[in-house]
């Protein structure tokens, strides 16, 4: 581990937004309903067109949120009240924001993407895998190591022994070595998230970002449940803050330290999960979005 | 009809006065006459020479018309307005490109090298664009988060997407340019096609054999060319396929579940009950 590394573990992740109006990449990748203050006209080519700012509030507003080391944060919510948008804002993909975030003791730019050394630091997991399907296995998670390979040296193929035994180390942790040599378009659903998941981690990231789909799906009782305690898992073995989109309270309150409520793009409820009173409880309970995908009761069988 | 003291060349200049027949059109084209090849052989390099140019020249010209249909920054009615426009010039004849530049800068081959790309240019703008239009950026956002510089994301999250379509493009193209490097030969732009249409105009039909033979193999050396290069062509099949994936451990077969303790008793085993 290097000097800069070992000096950004002691820095807490400090986020204070007064209001993110409009933005490039705001309206792409949301799942839900489009971020308020924006509107996606259909007409125009230009960035300034298309994102051309409303008079709604913005998608975010007045966040003061501070996340320290080792720390599982689960971000709640309805759809559409900024959970995503955070997320992003943490990744630097959000541009046109007013306002201050630091990251890992880095000011992120309302204009411009971070700088390369920060943007390998933090690792998002997003609802979508991006595999490269004519890749194996292996090759898909080394592209996690593109942040730290030299530039040329990457285009023609070189990598390190270093970068390999990190790869494999990241693919042990996952679960997936077995499929090293497998092409990424052969796998099951639940290998390409465990191969999307091995390629943050083989990034080695100060901080982990989940959004909802990837670190928990709609049935918490299914993998997708154990793949939310798997992340914090991998978060507190890494001794990395891990904050990641929740859309069911009882997996928050199970497996996350501290639970963050957001309802119109403000902060509703920032608290460790230990100090939560029962009104807390029930506001949680109240604020989550029905779950639909519930699995059935099984229909009764008439046997003669 | 015009003459030729009109000043105006008559259109049956360069062809034969009488029909030769089918037999001995047939017989003709089965004996090449090898005594062309040496004539054939340096115009033959002047045509791939001049392919080669107009197809690298049509590429830079086409990847600049690319970046600017794909540009954010232009507001939409320029962009059609441009779209319009290489969809008009890609209606264009190369033959007709080419004669009219003749015309306009002389007979050899900068006119057919200019005609050539000029009709490449709409062809391949407008291909690049649609391959473009398709690109999913998931991946190299992916890679963007992860650190990766715009070069690498370039690299491993674009190119993997486009080059197959991109290569089959320009193999066709290349293809194409090879031909159309013949034919503007006819309107004296340089190239096997002033041969050839002088060999029909005069009725040696061997020799006509002999450079249709050399474009024949020509093409054929350019696809396998194409193939080896692993761009989709007509050889792609066999020569560039993938290979196998290893072999991965076999399927875990499911356990065999018990049927259902409350599961309907057939009637035949009812029966059997009832005679028991």
């Amino acid at each position: 581990m290097d000097r800069a590394d070992s000096l950004t573990r002691s820095k807490p992740v400090v986020v204070i937004v007064r209001g993110v109006s409009y933005g490039d990449e705001v309206d792409e990748d949301l799942g839900g309903p489009h971020p308020r203050g924006m509107r996606r006209t259909g007409r125009g080519r230009g960035s300034a067109r298309r994102n051309r700012p409303t008079d709604h509030a913005g998608a975010l507003h007045d966040i003061r949120l501070i996340f320290h080391d080792t720390e599982c944060v689960a971000l709640l919510g309805a759809p559409g009240a900024g959970q995503n948008t955070l997320l992003r804002l943490l990744n630097g993909q959000l541009r046109g924001w007013s306002g201050a975030a630091f990251v890992l003791g880095q000011a992120l730019s309302h204009s411009r993407r971070p700088p390369r050394p920060h943007r390998r630091r933090v690792g998002l997991l997003a609802a979508e895998t991006a595999l490269c399907p004519h890749r194996t296995v292996a090759e898909n998670v080394m592209l996690g190591r593109l942040g730290h390979q030299p530039v040329l040296g990457s285009l023609i193929g070189r990598t390190g022994a270093s970068d390999r035994r990190i790869v494999a180390e990241a693919m042990a942790e996952t679960g997936i070595d077995a499929l090293a040599v497998k092409p990424a378009d052969a796998l099951a659903a639940e290998d390409r998230r465990a191969v999307a998941l091995a390629r943050v981690l083989a990034q080695e990231p100060r901080l982990l970002l989940a959004d909802p789909c990837a670190a928990a799906g709609p049935d918490p009782r299914g993998f997708e449940a154990e793949g939310f305690a798997h992340l914090c898992q991998i978060a507190r073995h890494r001794r990395i803050p891990l904050i990641a989109a929740c859309r069911h309270p009882d997996l928050a309150l199970r497996h996350a330290d501290r639970v963050v409520l957001m309802r119109g793009g403000a902060v509703a409820l920032n608290s460790s999960v230990d100090a939560l009173s029962a009104q807390d409880r029930a506001q949680l309970m109240r604020a989550s979005p029905p779950d639909t995908t519930a699995p059935r009761p099984p229909a009764l069988r008439l046997v003669v | 009809m015009t003459t030729a003291s009109d000043g105006d060349l008559p259109w049956e200049a360069g062809l034969p006065g009488a029909p030769i027949g089918l037999d001995a059109l047939l017989a003709g084209l089965l004996r090449p006459d090898p005594g062309a090849l040496g004539e054939a052989v340096p115009l033959l390099a002047e045509t791939l020479a001049m392919a080669l140019g107009a197809a690298i020249i049509a590429l830079i010209l086409a990847g600049c018309v690319t970046a600017m249909l794909r540009s954010r920054a232009l507001p939409a009615l320029p962009v059609k307005i441009l779209r319009a426009a290489l969809v008009m010039l890609g209606g264009l004849p190369c033959l007709a490109l080419a004669a009219l530049l003749v015309l306009a800068i002389g007979p050899g081959y900068p006119a057919g090298l200019s005609a050539i790309a000029l009709s490449g240019v709409p062809f391949l703008a407008l291909r690049f664009a649609a391959t473009l239009a398709g690109v999913d950026a998931t991946l190299a956002n992916a890679l963007d988060s992860a650190g990766a510089a715009r070069v690498q994301r370039l690299r491993f999250g674009l190119w993997p997407q486009i080059a197959p379509e991109l290569g089959a493009t320009l193999g066709e193209w290349l293809t194409r340019a090879v031909s159309q490097a013949v034919l503007v030969g006819i309107v004296g732009a340089g190239g096997l096609g002033a041969m050839l249409f002088s060999a029909i105009g005069t009725g040696a039909v061997g020799k006509a054999a002999t450079v249709l033979l050399l474009i024949m193999v020509t093409t054929l050396a350019l696809s396998l060319i194409a193939a080896a290069m692993g761009w989709p062509g007509p050889f792609w099949d066999r020569a560039s396929t993938p290979p196998a994936a290893p072999p991965t451990a076999p399927p875990v077969t499911p356990p065999v579940t018990p049927p259902p303790l409350d599961r309907r008793p057939s009637p035949r085993r009812l029966r059997r009950s009832r005679r028991d």
